[in-house]
C-alpha cells in the first residue's frame, strides 16, 4: 500500500502544493473569469483567485524554511489572510484557515485528517457569513466535505483527493440549480469552478511544482530587496538594468566581479538556483550575453536613467544640502496599467506608480509599500479605478506619512487630478485642488463584453463593443466605430473643449484612433489628444473637460 | 424623511428605452432594505452594529433592527449611504470591505436604478469565534 508517502509538512512542500495550485488557476483563469456573474458580474474571478494563491506563495518564501508543522500551518494561515483578493479570495482565506486549524493540531497527513480538514473548512467558511448563498463556492467545498467523508478508506491519498475533487466537478455542475443568476447568465458559478481548479491542481501537481516556483515566483527566500531606491545618485552609465535568472549551480561571486566591469551599482542577489541582478552599465546588450548562457532570464527590464536623472535634478535644484524632506511637500502615489498611461503620470510629476488596475487590484500592502517610497511628508493617493477607492483608503494611517486619497475612479480623471498636482504645496492643498480638477471631467471607457447579458437596460452580446459612461453602460454594437464615434458625441455635449484619448495596447486601439481623427471635422472647435496608453482590456479611455 | 429621489426625469440623456416622463423616489427606507439583505449575503460581514459604540464596544444588530446599522441620505440627486458593521476575524478587513462596497453599489444600482455617489463603510468591530 503507498500509505502517506506525503511526509511531513514543510514551508517547501507547501509552496510546492500551492504553487501547482496557483499553475492551475492561472491556465483557466480567462475561463473562470468569464463566468464570474454573482455577485457582481465584474469578471475577475479567476484573477483574484490566482492572485490569492500567488501571494501566498510569495509570502511563504519570506518564512524561516525550519518553521515547525504547527508554525507552518499557521503561517499559511496568515499567507492567505494578506494575499486574499476580491470575494473569491477572501472566502478561499477563510476555508484555508479552517483545513490549517486542523492540520496544525493533526500530525501526520491521512485520509481521517484530511476529511476532517475539509470539514472544519467547511464550517469555517460558512460562519464568515450571515445568510450563505447556496450555488457558490461554499456549496461545493461542502459537497466535497461530505464526498470525503463517505469516502471508503483507502490508503492512497492521491486517488482519496481524486475522489473528492470528482464530487467537486460534479457539485459545480448543479450550482445553476441553485442560483437563479448562474441559470440565467448559463453558467456555473465561477468561484465554485476556481476552488476545484485549484484542489485539482494542488493535488496532483507535485511533478512541475518546482519548475513552476522557478518560473512564475521571483525571489525565492531572498526578503524582497527594492531597485528603484531613491538615493541612486548621479551614475556615469546610461541604462539601468536587471533582470532575474535561474539555473543550476549559479555562481554569485564570480557573476559579481564579471557584471562589475561593466558598470557600477550592482547588486546581486539571491542563491544557486535564482539570482536577481540590477546593474547600471552603458552596454546591456553585453551584460545580458554574459548571464545567458548561465540559465533562464526572466524580468528583464532596461531603463534609460539620463531622462530620469534630469528630473530629479530639476527637483533637487536649489535645495542641494537638503534632507529628504525637500524632495517636495508632496508626493502622489498613482495606480497605473499600461506603460504610456504610466509615462503619462510620470511626465506630470508622478513618480510612485503602483501597477494596477481593471481586474487587477493592488493590495493595500502594494499601495503601503509605494507610500514608505515618499520622501516627502504628504502623500496623495490616486486609486484610478472604483475598485481600488476603499483600498486606499485603507492604507491611512497605516504609515508615518500623512496620506490624502483623491477618489479618482479611472485612470483619465488621475491624470486630471495629476495635472492639478504642484509638490511645493502642502498635501491638503494639494488634495483639495486635485478634488476640484476631477469635478468637471467627464469619463468613459470602451471595452468588449465577455458574454451575453442585459446591462443597465442595454442587451449586450458576448464580442459586442460597449461604451460606458460613468461606469453605466450606454451603447453596445458589433462595430467598434460606432460606438467609439457615440460615446465621444455624448462626452462632448455641454460645451466641452478638450477630448483626451488614451489608446490601449490591442488590436482594436488603431481602429478606435482613426474612428477619433474623424471626429476633428465634426468638431473643428474640439481639441482632440489621442496618446498611446497601453492599457489592458480597454482599446480606448475617454475623457472631455 | 428627505424621499426625493428625484433623479431620474423623463427623458434624461442616459437614453433609457422607452423612458416616459416622470420622477420615481425610492425612500430612504426602501434602500436601507435593499443594503441590508446584500449586505447579509456579503462574505465576511457577520452583523451589522449600531452607529455608536456602547462604552467602546460594537454590538450586533438584530434582524429587525438592521436598518439602524444603514444611513442612507439622498440630497438632489446624490445618493449616499453610510454602513456600519461588524466582520468575522480571521479575514482581510480591506478586502472584505471593499467586497462589500461593490456588491451593495451593485445591487442598489441594478434595483432602484440610481447609482451611489457616495458608500462609507465603518467596520465597527470584529467577532472573534463562536
Amino acid at each position: 500500500m503507498a500509505s502517506n508517502a506525503e511526509g511531513s509538512l514543510t514551508v517547501a512542500r507547501a509552496r510546492e502544493l500551492l504553487a501547482a495550485g496557483f499553475a492551475a488557476l492561472e491556465e483557466r483563469k480567462q475561463e473562470i473569469n468569464d463566468l464570474n456573474v454573482y455577485p457582481v458580474p465584474d469578471g475577475d474571478t479567476g484573477t483574484n483567485l490566482a492572485l490569492t494563491v500567488k501571494g501566498m506563495v510569495e509570502s511563504l518564501a519570506k518564512v524561516p524554511a525550519d518553521l515547525s508543522e504547527h508554525d507552518v500551518c499557521a503561517a499559511i494561515s496568515q499567507a492567505a489572510l494578506m494575499g486574499a483578493r476580491g470575494n473569491s479570495g477572501v472566502i478561499l482565506s477563510q476555508i484555508v484557515r479552517g483545513a490549517m486549524d486542523v492540520l496544525a493540531q493533526a500530525g501526520p497527513v491521512t485520509q481521517e485528517v484530511l476529511t476532517r480538514a475539509l470539514r472544519h473548512a467547511t464550517e469555517t467558511a460558512y460562519r464568515a457569513v450571515r445568510k450563505p448563498v447556496e450555488g457558490t463556492m461554499l456549496t461545493v467545498l461542502r459537497d466535497m466535505a461530505e464526498a470525503a467523508a463517505h469516502a471508503p478508506e483507502t490508503g492512497d491519498l492521491r486517488a482519496f483527493l481524486g475522489q473528492v475533487v470528482a464530487e467537486g466537478w460534479k457539485s459545480v455542475e448543479r450550482t445553476p440549480t441553485l442560483l437563479k443568476v448562474l441559470a440565467d447568465a448559463g453558467v456555473v458559478d465561477a468561484g465554485g469552478f476556481g476552488l476545484v481548479v485549484f484542489l485539482e491542481g494542488a493535488a496532483d501537481g507535485h511533478a512541475g511544482a518546482k519548475t513552476i516556483i522557478a518560473t512564475h515566483f521571483a525571489q525565492p527566500a531572498v526578503a524582497p530587496v527594492s531597485f528603484e531606491d531613491e538615493d541612486e545618485g548621479e551614475s556615469a552609465f546610461t541604462y539601468c538594468t536587471s533582470f532575474l535568472l535561474s539555473g543550476e549551480g549559479l555562481d554569485k561571486v564570480a557573476l559579481e566581479e564579471r557584471l562589475g566591469r561593466l558598470g557600477d551599482s550592482l547588486l546581486v542577489v539571491g542563491d544557486a538556483r535564482q539570482i536577481k541582478v540590477h546593474v547600471h552599465t552603458d552596454e546591456p546588450g553585453t551584460v545580458l550575453g554574459l548571464v545567458t548562457p548561465m540559465g533562464v532570464l526572466t524580468e528583464i527590464e532596461i531603463d534609460n536613467m539620463k531622462e530620469q536623472t534630469a528630473a530629479r535634478s530639476r527637483r533637487l535644484a536649489g535645495s542641494k544640502a537638503a534632507p529628504p524632506v525637500d524632495a517636495g511637500l508632496t508626493q502622489v502615489v498613482a495606480v497605473v496599467a499600461g506603460e504610456g498611461n504610466k509615462a503619462l503620470f510620470r511626465n506630470l510629476g508622478v513618480d510612485l506608480i503602483v501597477e494596477g488596475g481593471q481586474s487587477m487590484n493592488p493590495s493595500t500592502e502594494d499601495i503601503v509599500r509605494a507610500v514608505e517610497k515618499a520622501k516627502a511628508r504628504s502623500v496623495i493617493i490616486l486609486p484610478n479605478n472604483g475598485n481600488v477607492i476603499m483600498t486606499a483608503d485603507q492604507t491611512v494611517g497605516l504609515t508615518d506619512r500623512e496620506v490624502y486619497v483623491v477618489p479618482t475612479r479611472s485612470i483619465q480623471a488621475g491624470l486630471s487630478a495629476a495635472v492639478a498636482y504642484d509638490k511645493r504645496r502642502p498635501g491638503a492643498e494639494n488634495a483639495k485642488e486635485m478634488r476640484a480638477a476631477i469635478e468637471g471631467v467627464a469619463t468613459a471607457e470602451i471595452t468588449r463584453a465577455v458574454r451575453d447579458s442585459l446591462v443597465d437596460g442595454i442587451q449586450v452580446k458576448a464580442g459586442d463593443f460597449i461604451g460606458l459612461i460613468d461606469d453605466k453602460v450606454i451603447v453596445a454594437g458589433t462595430e467598434l466605430e460606432p460606438v467609439v464615434e457615440d460615446i465621444a458625441a455624448r462626452l462632448l455635449d455641454g460645451n466641452k473643449g478638450l477630448l483626451t484619448a488614451l489608446l490601449g495596447d490591442e488590436e482594436h486601439a488603431g481602429r478606435a484612433a482613426a474612428a477619433l481623427e474623424k471626429l476633428r471635422d465634426a468638431y473643428p472647435l474640439v481639441e482632440i489628444d489621442l496618446h498611446e496608453g497601453g492599457q489592458p482590456f480597454y482599446p480606448v479611455l475617454l475623457s472631455a473637460e | 424623511m428627505n424621499a426625493y429621489g428625484g433623479a431620474q426625469g423623463g427623458g434624461a440623456p442616459g437614453g433609457r428605452e422607452g423612458a416616459i416622463g416622470g420622477h420615481l423616489n425610492v425612500s430612504d427606507r426602501a434602500i436601507a432594505d435593499i443594503v441590508g439583505f446584500t449586505v447579509l449575503e456579503c462574505y465576511g460581514v457577520v452583523g451589522m452594529a449600531s452607529p455608536s459604540l456602547r462604552q467602546g464596544v460594537a454590538s450586533l444588530l438584530t434582524r429587525d433592527r438592521l436598518h439602524q446599522g444603514i444611513k442612507v441620505e439622498q440630497t438632489g440627486d446624490q445618493l449616499r449611504i453610510k454602513l456600519y458593521i461588524i466582520i468575522e476575524f480571521g479575514l482581510n478587513v480591506a478586502e472584505v470591505a471593499g467586497n462589500v462596497r461593490s456588491q451593495v453599489a451593485y445591487n442598489v444600482e441594478k434595483m432602484t436604478g440610481r447609482p451611489v455617489n457616495g458608500l462609507h463603510i465603518y467596520v465597527q468591530g470584529v467577532r472573534l469565534g463562536e
